[in-house]
C-alpha cells in the first residue's frame, strides 16, 4: 500500500507552478476555455453535433488545431452569431500560421502535438472582446 | 516535568526566519516560497523581515506570472503600510504587474502618479521612469515612449537600456501594415485574393478552390435546371464567399497584431524589461 502510494506520488507532476520553461501552472498557460452549452433546437448546433458525433467517429480526430475546428465553430457562433460562421470558415483554411508573420504556438500533450489557436486569437478585433494586449 | 519539558522545547525553538523562503524564491520555486513567506508572517507578523516577506510574496506572484494576484497583493501593501518607502515600492511593483499583465493604460496612470512622489528613492524613480517608457511603448505610443526613455537616460541602472530603447522605439512607427478594408475588398472581388495580399498564398488558393468548386456546382446545377441542388449549393457557396471576405478582414487585423507582437517580443528579449518589472 505504501509502495503504491509512493509510486503514485513520484509519478505525479509536482507543484502548481511547474512547467517546461517558466514557473507557471499548466492551467495558467493554457486556461480552460469556458464550455459552451448549445441551446436545444438550434439547427446550427445540430449541424456541429451531427458532425462531431457521426463523421468524427468514423473519420477520427484529424484536426491539427486546439480546440478542434467543430468546437471552435460552436464557440464562435455562440459568441458572435453569424460573424462566428466567418471565423469558423477562416479557421478551416488555416494551417500552422497565425498570419504570414507568425506561427501558431505548438501545444504538446503526451505524444500528440497540435497548434494552439483559441477563439481569442482571432476575435480580438470584434466588438465586445476585451483587449488583453494593445496593438 | 511536562511544563519544564515544554518550556525547554519552546526555548530551543529557533526564531521565525525567511531564509528558507528566500532559498525557494532564489531557486525559482515561487509557489512554495509564497507559503513559506506566509508562514513567517503568520508566526511573526511584526518581525524584522515582515516587509521583506510581504514584498517577496508579491514578487513571487509576479515572477510566477500571476499578474492579477501580484497587482492585488501590492495594492494591499500600498494601502496598509505606514512606511512611505514600502508604499512606494509596492505601488511601483503593482504598476509593473499591471504592465506585465497587459494593462498598459492602468500602468501608465499609476506610474505617472508615482514618478513625482518625493517619498520615492532616486533608484526607484529611475526604475519607475524606465517602466513608464515600456508601458507607453507597449501601449502603442512610441513618441511618448521615446521621450520617457530619454528622461531615464541618465539613470545609472537603466540609462544604457533606456538610451538604446529611445532609438529602437522609432521602429514601432515603421511596422508592416495591412488594411482590413483592402483585404476584404480584394476577397469580395475574387474570393481568396485578400489572402494573397496578406502574404498567405496557401490559404488564398484554398479559398479560391472551394469557392470555384461550389460556384461551378451552382452554375452547373442551374444550367441543368436542378433548382433544389442549386439552392443548397448556393447557400453553401454564400458561406464560403462570406468566410473568405471575413477571413481576409480578420487576417489583416491578425497581421498587424502579429507585426506588433514580433516587434515587442524582440525588444523584450533584447532588453531587460522583465527584470525591471520584478525588481532586484
Amino acid at each position: 500500500m505504501i509502495a503504491l502510494a509512493l509510486a503514485a506520488a513520484l509519478s505525479a507532476p509536482f507543484g502548481p507552478f511547474e512547467s517546461d520553461g517558466a514557473p507557471v501552472t499548466h492551467d495558467a498557460r493554457f486556461p480552460a476555455a469556458s464550455r459552451v452549452v448549445p441551446p436545444t433546437g438550434n439547427p446550427l448546433y445540430l449541424a456541429f453535433d451531427v458532425y462531431r458525433w457521426s463523421i468524427t467517429v468514423f473519420d477520427g480526430p484529424r484536426c491539427v488545431h486546439r480546440p478542434v475546428c467543430s468546437v471552435y465553430a460552436m464557440r464562435a457562433v455562440a459568441r458572435h452569431g453569424l460573424a462566428g460562421i466567418g471565423l469558423a470558415i477562416d479557421r478551416l483554411w488555416r494551417g500552422d500560421e497565425s498570419s504570414a508573420l507568425r506561427k501558431l504556438p505548438v501545444y504538446v500533450r503526451g505524444n500528440e502535438a497540435s497548434y494552439d489557436d483559441p477563439l481569442s486569437e482571432s476575435d480580438f478585433w470584434l466588438p465586445g472582446r476585451p483587449r488583453t494586449r494593445p496593438f | 516535568m511536562i511544563a519544564l519539558l515544554s518550556l525547554a522545547l519552546s526555548a530551543a525553538a529557533p526564531p521565525p526566519s525567511v531564509a528558507f523562503a528566500d532559498h525557494l524564491y532564489d531557486t525559482g520555486d515561487y509557489y512554495r516560497a509564497i507559503g513559506e513567506y506566509e508562514r513567517y508572517l503568520f508566526e511573526d507578523p511584526a518581525g524584522d523581515a515582515a516587509a521583506h516577506a510581504q514584498i517577496r510574496i508579491g514578487q513571487s506572484y509576479l515572477r510566477g506570472e500571476r499578474f492579477p494576484e501580484a497587482a492585488a497583493h501590492f495594492d494591499t501593501i500600498a494601502e496598509q503600510s505606514r512606511d512611505p518607502a514600502l508604499r512606494g515600492l509596492a505601488r511601483l511593483d503593482a504598476a509593473a504587474a499591471r504592465s506585465r499583465g497587459g494593462e498598459q493604460d492602468l500602468a501608465v496612470q499609476e506610474l505617472l502618479e508615482l514618478v513625482p512622489d518625493p517619498a520615492l528613492s532616486p533608484a526607484l524613480r529611475d526604475r519607475a521612469t524606465y517602466l513608464l517608457g515600456w508601458a507607453y511603448l507597449l501601449g502603442h505610443d512610441p513618441d511618448l515612449a521615446i521621450r520617457t526613455f530619454g528622461a531615464a537616460a541618465a539613470s545609472p541602472d537603466w540609462g544604457r537600456e533606456a538610451r538604446a530603447l529611445a532609438s529602437e522605439a522609432e521602429g514601432a512607427k515603421r511596422l508592416p501594415h495591412r488594411s482590413p478594408l483592402l483585404a476584404g475588398l480584394l476577397s469580395a472581388v475574387l474570393p481568396g485574393a485578400g489572402y494573397f495580399y496578406l502574404g498567405e498564398p496557401g490559404t488564398g488558393l484554398a479559398a479560391i478552390a472551394w469557392n470555384g468548386l461550389f460556384g461551378f456546382g451552382v452554375y452547373d446545377a442551374a444550367a441543368h435546371r436542378l433548382w433544389g441542388i442549386a439552392s443548397v449549393l448556393g447557400v453553401l457557396e454564400a458561406m464560403w464567399y462570406g468566410g473568405a471576405i471575413f477571413g481576409s478582414v480578420s487576417g489583416a487585423h491578425k497581421f498587424d497584431r502579429d507585426a506588433w507582437r514580433n516587434y515587442t517580443d524582440g525588444l523584450e528579449e533584447e532588453h531587460d524589461w522583465r527584470s525591471a518589472t520584478v525588481g532586484p
